[in-house]
């Protein structure tokens, strides 16, 4: 299952990734609640926090809209692609999860019929 | 409308604010959970990691990457990463946790989402607050924690059951969509997202780093395209 880490049980390894994310979340959480009595956060690295949710979210998602079925090469799967940048525009209009996810998945399947 | 504040009344105001959050909450739970039994996970691990790290975005980074093989402490590295954004939520709740105890202080620690900053951040900024604010945000926090725990369980038991050609593994990207797009209100954070996503498509790295590398770079390239701003 995990060929990074011959000789090494499956179980372990998802254990220690379960212990080892869960104590680092954990401590990125409650560090500065615990420590901000006393101390503020660097303006610097505050700056550089805020563009952490769009830039991470946006390189976990987009990966997954070229390399279909996780082959590295870049293979277009145009009806995702074309149902995301669809979705964007929904999300952009009614800011609402629940539309996007319904009108995304309908530009999915539609697409997927159509290129069938 | 406003009746006097009480823990009773605050911790059910709480649990109300929570519900339009349902349908963001629901559906990434339930394909977190069969994402995990998909990566090889077994449920109870599956839920073990719903539990320990409740934190969807990065539960979701680490299965892809525990399938796709990817070394031990790059899976951990790249979970931290996706999660430094609690740092931002915890500093800037952290003023009004402070006359909290210390145990209470770790228990709100670890119940710290996107939904539940976005919307408790709003209310401890409004003035004549109430001194039971607390009881507010641990009634929102803890709805979210239940009604993740829930989602995640019936998509670790119902996953298997849907077949691969429904695609409803796209809700996971979807969802992200509709968190991001409304972040896009200026233009750092634009091409913070942009260059992010160019480069995780781009970059190969060994020992699949990309993600953390991309995010690394997207993150730059905000402070940069704010700096220029500033600059001029």
């Amino acid at each position: 299952m995990n060929p990074a880490s011959p000789g090494i049980p499956v179980e372990l390894i998802i254990w220690s990734m379960t212990i080892g994310i869960g104590l680092l979340t954990f401590a990125i959480r409650f560090t500065p609640i615990a420590l901000l009595a006393r101390l503020e956060l660097p303006d610097r690295l505050k700056r550089a926090l805020r563009y952490v949710p769009p830039a991470v979210m946006t390189a976990i998602i987009t990966p997954s809209l070229f390399f279909a079925g996780g082959a590295p090469t870049i293979t277009l799967d145009f009806p995702r692609l074309a149902a995301a940048i669809f979705a964007a525009l929904i999300a952009w209009r009614t800011r609402s999860t629940l539309w996007t996810v319904v009108f995304g998945m309908l530009a999915l399947w539609g697409l997927q019929a159509l290129t069938r | 409308m406003p009746q006097v504040s009480t823990p009773r009344v605050e911790f059910f105001a709480g649990c109300r604010a929570f519900g339009p959050m349902l349908m963001s909450i629901v559906p990434f739970g339930m394909v977190c959970g069969a994402a995990a039994i998909a990566a090889g996970l077994t449920p109870w691990q599956a839920f073990a990691m719903s539990c320990v790290v409740f934190a969807g975005s990065a539960q979701i980074a680490a299965t892809q990457l525990f399938a796709n093989g990817a070394p031990l402490l790059v899976i951990i590295a790249t979970a931290a990463v996706v999660n430094l954004r609690f740092m931002m939520y915890s500093a800037s709740l952290a003023p009004h946790f402070r006359p909290l105890k210390g145990r209470w202080k770790a228990l709100f620690a670890y119940l710290i989402t996107d939904q539940a900053y976005a919307l408790s951040i709003v209310r401890y900024a409004e003035e004549n607050q109430g001194k039971h604010l607390h009881w507010f945000y641990f009634g929102l926090a803890g709805a979210i924690w239940a009604c993740w725990q829930v989602a995640t369980i019936t998509g670790i038991l119902l996953g298997s059951l849907v077949p691969p050609s429904w695609s409803l593994d796209f809700i996971v990207p979807l969802t992200f969509i509709a968190m991001v797009v409304p972040l896009l209100s200026d233009r750092a954070m634009l091409i913070a997202a942009t260059v992010g996503g160019v480069a995780s498509v781009l970059l190969i790295l060994p020992l699949k780093l990309n993600l953390i590398a991309a995010a690394l770079i997207g993150i730059a390239a905000g402070l940069t395209a704010e700096k220029l701003r500033r600059a001029r």
